[in-house]
């Protein structure tokens, strides 16, 4: 074991830097990454708590990386670290050599926490994209749905930290699905392979509207997450108090693209 | 091409007129009060919940109002855990508890700020935002009610200086323009958003058209229209004739 972290926070000027560090590297630059600034007394600072991580330790997905993380700090919990840009920053940067896809970065959002004046650039809360936080509270408030959002499809289960995945992107992002049980618990029974507990394939893809060559209209989609997070549940929001329904309840007035949709029961 | 649209109302949900609500925004977007909901001449029956539902982006926050028959009014909800860039708007439904059907709501609805005037109704509504180096941006974000930002900036004062119009340049300067990007916004939103019909209505008390069809939604055409309908109403609120009399009182 190398030697522990006092956990610590990145100041403005160290996320400044860090920011340009992402974005150079994303042009493809061959550019370090800063991991000065981990230690760095100008540009970070100590958080005072009473938690120490292991830099080097290897992490084999983002759940064992949030599990991590939420045992080291539960015991110091408060809302107010969760929209601590500085500290999350600072521990995308201290386990970036893991977070990073192979070829470049992720968008800055995914490392840097946009809160604050991190947020005023983004027309839309970007922040459930963020590489560790994300992570972290998924395991602290969803826990049993973990595998769901954080390891990857059935046919793609993810072997390490460096992507995020779709159920993040469609499902976590909107919070008005993750607060009521009922829509999540909809979403979960559709779009969560039974066995793996991870995400079905092809149930968060990209609608399309696309003639085949076989003359028949693309499936793609269809039944599909994004068609019922973002189409039908506000449609029938306009006409029943959804957030009240049981999943078997809501199913039945979706309609047969989701009630008898490939994804059912299978 | 030509479009045309309507609204349909299968489940026949009775409508709450907007202005039965009073429902107002604290400054600092950190809380929302309903004050006010008449509907004792909705012909629903008595006891069925009612709710009224804060909605930013992709985040809602509800807050219970009573019963049909026992409204508990006014009270105060929490707006901290929604999105706080996005345009808030608010929902009033009335629905059954047994089917979750809705059967009254108003939709689209925006608040007023605390310290606005009761009852009053913002065609545009105002809110301060951290804007950096620019002073204001209306914000038109598709199928909601068109928002002024406002940078929030304590020393720069915007809000005090647009609402209570203790600066008719800055007001002279914004407001034209804001309100003509706005009724772009209008012209090119969907029939069916219920928001809309306040500014319908201002602009029907302009005397101006609204044409129902924009042709493919042409944008010069509607900017000309909206440049048209801003032109009218600043005959009616003369900023630059204001401006040249409050300069000669003060000399």
């Amino acid at each position: 074991m190398s030697e522990l972290l006092s956990m610590r926070r990145l100041k403005d000027s160290g996320i400044e830097e860090f920011f340009e560090f992402i974005n150079k590297k994303r042009v493809g630059e061959s550019v370090p990454v800063p991991s000065h600034l981990i230690t760095d007394l100008e540009r970070s600072e100590d958080m005072y708590l009473d938690v120490k991580i292991d830099p080097e330790k290897i992490f084999s997905n983002r759940i064992e990386f949030g599990t991590y993380l939420w045992d080291k700090i539960r015991g110091d919990w408060n809302e107010n670290l969760r929209v601590d840009g500085g500290l999350w920053t600072w521990l995308a940067l201290v386990y970036f050599g893991q977070l990073c896809p192979p070829k470049k970065p992720s968008r800055p959002e995914h490392y840097i926490l946009t809160v604050g004046k991190w947020r005023k650039a983004c027309a839309r809360d970007y922040s459930y994209r963020h590489s560790v936080l994300t992570p972290v509270r998924i395991i602290k408030d969803f826990n049993d749905h973990a595998e769901f959002f954080l390891s990857g499809t059935v046919d793609r289960p993810f072997t390490d930290m460096t992507e995020m995945g779709d159920a993040i992107e469609q499902v976590f992002s909107n919070q008005c699905v993750m607060r009521n049980k009922n829509l999540l618990d909809t979403v979960l029974s559709l779009y969560q392979d039974n066995l793996t507990k991870r995400v079905k394939k092809g149930s968060m893809s990209d609608p399309k509207i696309k003639l085949l060559k076989s003359g028949k209209w693309s499936q793609v989609g269809k039944g599909g997450a994004r068609r019922l997070i973002t189409r039908m549940i506000p449609r029938l929001q306009l006409t029943y108090n959804v957030s009240k329904i049981l999943p078997n309840g809501l199913l039945k007035i979706t309609g047969k693209e989701f009630s008898e949709s490939k994804f059912i029961n299978n | 091409m030509k479009h045309q649209s309507h609204t349909t109302n299968p489940t026949e949900i009775k409508r709450i007129n907007r202005s039965d609500v009073d429902l107002s925004v604290g400054d600092k977007r950190e809380s929302f009060t309903v004050h006010k909901l008449e509907i004792e001449n909705l012909e629903i029956s008595k006891g069925l919940p009612v709710l009224a539902i804060a909605l930013s982006g992709f985040t809602e926050e509800r807050l219970s109002l009573g019963t049909a028959d026992k409204l508990v009014l006014p009270v105060t909800g929490d707006l901290s855990a929604l999105d706080p860039i996005k345009p808030l708007q608010f929902r009033i439904i009335i629905f059954d508890p047994d089917t979750k059907v809705i059967v009254a709501s108003c939709e689209g609805i925006t608040a007023r700020n605390d310290t606005d005037e009761a009852e009053s109704v913002p065609l545009l509504p105002v809110e301060q935002q951290k804007l950096g180096e620019r002073l204001w941006r209306l914000c038109a974000d598709q199928g909601v009610a068109p928002v002024l930002y406002v940078n929030d900036d304590p020393d720069l004062g915007m809000i005090k200086r647009l609402r209570l119009g203790d600066d008719p340049i800055v007001r002279a300067l914004i407001l034209p323009e804001a309100i003509q990007q706005a009724l772009e916004h209008v012209a090119v939103s969907d029939s069916e958003e219920e928001w809309r019909s306040s500014w319908l209505t201002f602009i029907a008390e302009l005397g101006q058209p609204f044409p129902d069809e924009f042709e493919e939604k042409d944008s010069s055409e509607i900017s000309e229209w909206a440049m048209k309908v801003v032109d009218v109403w600043l005959m009616k609120n003369p900023f630059k004739r204001n401006i040249l009399l409050c300069g000669v009182d003060n000399e």
